[in-house]
C-alpha cells in the first residue's frame, strides 16, 4: 500500500514539473533496479565503501521515496534500498534488512513462498528471481554491519528461516517477558521489529530507542 | 479531465507498470477471452462473505478474515496484524488499478482462503462487486 501511495505521489510530483518529472522516474527506477545488482557494492567486504554506497542510494531516491537513512551512523545493518523489495516483502510486515540472514537463510525463504509460515505470499517468477538476487548479494554474508557479523557468528552451520530463531537475536531478547509481546495484542510477536524498535526501518535496533507499544519506553 | 490528466501522467511516468482505471475492464475482458461468460456482482458477494474450511488447519476462512465486513473502513491481516487500507474504490481511489497485483493477490488470497486458485469466472464475479463498493 504504502508504495502505491509513493506512486500517486510521484503522480502530482509529475503534474508539477511535467517531461523532468520523467527523467526524474528514470532517474529513480534505475537506482531501484540498480540495487539489486551492481549498484551497492556487489560482494564488497568494505564496509565504508558499502555504507557509503548505500547512504547515496537513499539520497538520490530522497526526493521521490522520503530518505529513510539519517541515523546512518549509528546503524547496526544496512537499510533496505531495493524498491521491489520494499513494496513485495513488506506488505505484510516490516521489510527485513537482508542483513539480518545469510543468503542460505534467503534461499530457503524464497524458495517456499508458497506457504510462507502459513500464508500465501507467492510472486510473479521475474519479482522472484530479481528479489532473491537483491537478498543474497545484500545478505549477512557480504556485510560488514555490527548486526550482520553477530547474526553470522552466531549461526555455526545452521540456516534458519527465521531472524527471530537465530541464537544471537534469542540472546538479545531473552530478558523480555512475554507479557509484553507474545501476550501483547498490539505487538503480538517478536517477528515484527518496527512495533518496538522505533527506528528500525533505518536499520538502528539500539536498545535505547525501544518502545514498546502499551508498555513505553525499554528501561534496561 | 483532471482525471484524464492522471491518467495520462501515471501512465507516461510510469511505463511499465499498468495501472490506471481501466484495468478492471481489461482484466475483465481478458478472463471472458479465456472463456468466462457474463459476470454476477451477486455471485462475487456470495463468495466474497462464504467461508471456507482449511484442510491441513481446520480453521475457517473467508475473504472478510482480512478485508472485513465494511470494505469502506481498514483492515487487518489476520495474523501478522498489519493494517490493509480499505478495498472500497469509492474511498480508496488507488484500488483496482494495477492489474499486476490484482492477479497477484487473487493467486495469494483464493489460494489461502479457498485451498485452490480462483476461475477466470470468479475472479471475473468478485471484480465486478469489488468495483461497485
Ligand atoms: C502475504 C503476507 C506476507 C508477505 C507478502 C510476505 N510475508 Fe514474510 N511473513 C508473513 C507471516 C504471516 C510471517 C510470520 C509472522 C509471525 O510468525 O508472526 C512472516 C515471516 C517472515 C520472516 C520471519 C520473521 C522472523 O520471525 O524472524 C521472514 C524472514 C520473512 N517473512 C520474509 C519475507 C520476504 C523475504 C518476503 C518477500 C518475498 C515476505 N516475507 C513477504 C507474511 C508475509
Ligand atoms: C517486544 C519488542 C521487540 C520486538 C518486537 C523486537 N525487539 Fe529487538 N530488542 C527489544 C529490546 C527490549 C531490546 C534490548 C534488550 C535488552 O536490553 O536486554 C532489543 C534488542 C535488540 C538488538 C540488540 C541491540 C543492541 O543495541 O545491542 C537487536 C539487534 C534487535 N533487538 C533486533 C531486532 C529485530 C531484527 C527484530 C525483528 C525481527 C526485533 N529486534 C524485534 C525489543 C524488541
Ligand atoms: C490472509 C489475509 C487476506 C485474506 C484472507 C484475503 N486477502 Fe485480499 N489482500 C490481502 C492483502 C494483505 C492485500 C494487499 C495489501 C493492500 O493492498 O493493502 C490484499 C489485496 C487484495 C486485492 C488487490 C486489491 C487492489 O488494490 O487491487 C484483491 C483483489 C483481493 N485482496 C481480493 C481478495 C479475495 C477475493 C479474497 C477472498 C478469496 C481475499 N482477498 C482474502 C490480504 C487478504
Amino acid at each position: 500500500m504504502k508504495n502505491r501511495k509513493i506512486k500517486l505521489s510521484m503522480m502530482f510530483f509529475a503534474l508539477a514539473v511535467g517531461l523532468a518529472a520523467i527523467a526524474g522516474q528514470a532517474i529513480a527506477d534505475d537506482d531501484g533496479d540498480d540495487d539489486g545488482y551492481k549498484g551497492r557494492g556487489g560482494y564488497s567486504q568494505n564496509g565504508d565503501d558499502r555504507g557509503y554506497n548505500n547512504g547515496d542510494d537513499d539520497k538520490r531516491r530522497g526526493g521521490f521515496f522520503g530518505g529513510e537513512n539519517r541515523l546512518r551512523g549509528k546503524a547496526d545493518v544496512a537499510t533496505v534500498a531495493g524498491v521491489l523489495y520494499k513494496k513485495e516483502c513488506g506488505s505484510c510486515h516490516f521489510a527485513y534488512q537482508p542483513g539480518l540472514l545469510p543468503s542460505r537463510s534467503w534461499e530457503k525463504i524464497m524458495a517456499g513462498l508458497e506457504d510462507h509460515f502459513g500464508d500465501n505470499a507467492e510472486l510473479p517468477e521475474e519479482d522472484q528471481v530479481e528479489i532473491t538476487r537483491y537478498l543474497i548479494v545484500n545478505s549477512a554474508d557480504y556485510s560488514n554491519y555490527k548486526a550482520s557479523i553477530k547474526i553470522s557468528s552466531s549461526l555455526g552451520g545452521s540456516s534458519p528461516v527465521r531472524i527471530t530463531e537465530t541464537p544471537y537475536f534469542v540472546k538479545e531478547h531473552q530478558e523480555i517477558p512475554v507479557r509484553m509481546w507474545k501476550n501483547n495484542p498490539k505487538v503480538k510477536s517478536l517477528s515484527y521489529c518496527d512495533r518496538c524498535h522505533t527506528n528500525a526501518k533505518a536499520g538502528s535496533f539500539n536498545e535505547h530507542d525501544v518502545k514498546i507499544p502499551g508498555f513505553g519506553k525499554w528501561d534496561d | 479531465m483532471k482525471k484524464m490528466i492522471i491518467t495520462a501522467t501515471f501512465f507516461i511516468a510510469l511505463g511499465q507498470t499498468l495501472a490506471y482505471a481501466g484495468a478492471v475492464e481489461d482484466l475483465l475482458s481478458r478472463y471472458k477471452a479465456k472463456g468466462a461468460k457474463n459476470f454476477s456482482a451477486e455471485n462475487g458477494q456470495a463468495m466474497w462473505v462464504a467461508t471456507y474450511e482449511d484442510a491441513k488447519t481446520g480453521m475457517t476462512r473467508s475473504c472478510e478474515t482480512c478485508h472485513k465486513k465494511n470494505l469502506k473502513t481498514k483492515g487487518e491481516h489476520q495474523k501478522t496484524g498489519e493494517v490493509i487500507e480499505p478495498l472500497a474504490p469509492s474511498v480508496n481511489p488507488v484500488r483496482f488499478t494495477d492489474m499486476k497485483f490484482i492477479e497477484k493477490w487473487f493467486k495469494r488470497n483464493c489460494k489461502w482462503t479457498l485451498g485452490r486458485e480462483c476461475t477466470n469466472q470468479e475472479k471475473g464475479d468478485f471484480l465486478l462487486f469489488l468495483q461497485k463498493q
